[in-house]
């Protein structure tokens, strides 16, 4: 906790985005039937603390709650989700490893415990480090992708670090596991987001204009994860590209079609990874794709790596709740990021195991 | 393995649900005091405890 800032819990801080949203919509929490919580949150606990009855309820992580909810939707079980993220990550000083975290046990995870490491920066250090030895790619490179990241934070007033960060910066800073730096790992933040998600033909004459779901797509990767396959051999490769043959027919649209693309993005190297996968360049070329100027690729497409949303950077509670609002949020307006009015082409994907 | 999915059923879902409603924290509002320290000093280590499950 740093001085002056408020201890708070994560329900309080999943409340408040919750309320903010149904402001946002215009919606009374009596038009919520349906139910998704992520984070350290309860659906049961999350009801009974907000007076919620929702009919169906669910839970997971990022967008995959979006996906659960549509098909909820869809199979006439609700109409009105609230899908809704807290966590107090920050006031709780959890700590994502260490020898003793999550108490020495062998639990969430297991595919990287079991070699010895006790973070994910180890696992991702190694991921990144086989991406070098396979492509060339440089750590100046992944470096403009804190950069890019760093930059689009400064544009979020609600950001928790504003000041930029210039290359120089980013190597001069110390590494954690080599070859990944500081500014190469997300923050731990505190924080909440919601988003309500209704059916579309209710959707109409509401307070804001309606962002349509144009497409998603799923896909895992859990064979050999012990084997860290799927994230040391194939960089998640795999499951991008089963996402990819799902989400862009489904919207009817090719990667030089997006305008902002967000993803997973805990470690910067997760995006070069996701590039490559979903089609913005070929595999291997994710380094060059970035180098210079990350969020203004030479690339023919205006994918916009990331928006800013994790890393060092924005919002409250890191990575995941900001992968849940990432699908519809972030797009650049007036020299502002902010949370568009507007359809735009972003795209929402579940795909791998959760990294 | 091949992809198995059924394109025509993914593809009945295009625009059938839509997001109508946003929400989030604010830093400032519901968080920070007026002494608050610059996020900005924090640094490595900050996080010290790591989270164990009660006994």
């Amino acid at each position: 906790m740093g001085k002056g800032e408020t201890r708070v819990d994560s329900y309080t801080l999943a409340s408040k985005a919750l309320k903010r949203a149904l402001d946002d919509a215009g919606l009374k929490k009596d038009d919520i039937d349906g139910l998704c919580t992520g984070g350290p949150l309860s659906g049961e606990r999350a009801s009974e603390l907000w007076g919620l009855n929702p009919r169906w309820s669910g839970g997971g992580d990022a967008a995959q709650c979006i996906i659960e909810a549509a098909l909820a939707i869809d199979a006439g079980l609700c109409t009105t989700v609230a899908l809704v993220y807290g966590n107090a990550q920050r006031s709780m000083d959890t700590a994502y490893g260490g020898a003793r975290v999550t108490g020495g046990a062998i639990t969430s995870y297991f595919y990287y415990a079991p070699w010895g490491m006790t973070s994910q920066g180890a696992l991702y250090a190694l991921f990144f480090q086989r991406h070098k030895l396979l492509y060339g790619t440089t750590e100046e490179q992944l470096g403009a992708v804190a950069v890019a990241f760093r930059k689009h934070a400064c544009l979020n007033e609600n950001a928790v670090m504003q000041k930029s960060l210039t290359i120089q910066d980013y190597l001069k800073a110390p590494y954690i596991a080599e070859p990944l730096r500081l500014y190469d790992y997300c923050l731990i933040n505190d924080g909440g987001v919601a988003i309500i998600l209704r059916r579309a033909d209710m959707a109409r004459d509401l307070r804001q204009r309606p962002i349509m779901v144009s497409g998603f797509g799923w896909s895992e990767e859990n064979v050999d994860a012990t084997q860290l396959r799927p994230r040391l051999k194939t960089f998640y490769h795999g499951a991008h590209r089963d996402v990819a043959a799902q989400v862009y027919p489904m919207a009817g649209v090719t990667p030089k079609a997006v305008d902002v693309f967000a993803t997973y993005d805990s470690f910067s190297v997760h995006l070069l990874a996701s590039l490559e996968g979903f089609g913005f360049c070929k595999e291997g070329e994710a380094g060059a794709f970035v180098q210079g100027d990350a969020s203004r690729s030479a690339a023919s497409c205006r994918a916009t790596p990331a928006v800013g949303c994790c890393r060092k950077a924005t919002c409250r509670a890191g990575t995941t709740s900001r992968s849940w609002s990432a699908s519809c949020e972030a797009v650049w307006a007036g020299g502002r990021w902010r949370v568009p009015r507007w359809p735009s082409t972003s795209m929402t994907w579940r795909a791998s195991a959760r990294a | 393995m091949a992809v198995i999915f059924d394109r025509a059923r993914l593809g009945r879902l295009k625009d059938a649900v839509a997001v109508v409603g946003v929400g989030e924290t604010d830093y400032a509002k519901d968080y920070r005091g007026p002494a608050a320290r610059p996020w900005a000093r924090a640094r490595p280590g900050s996080t010290r405890t790591p989270w164990r499950p009660r006994r």
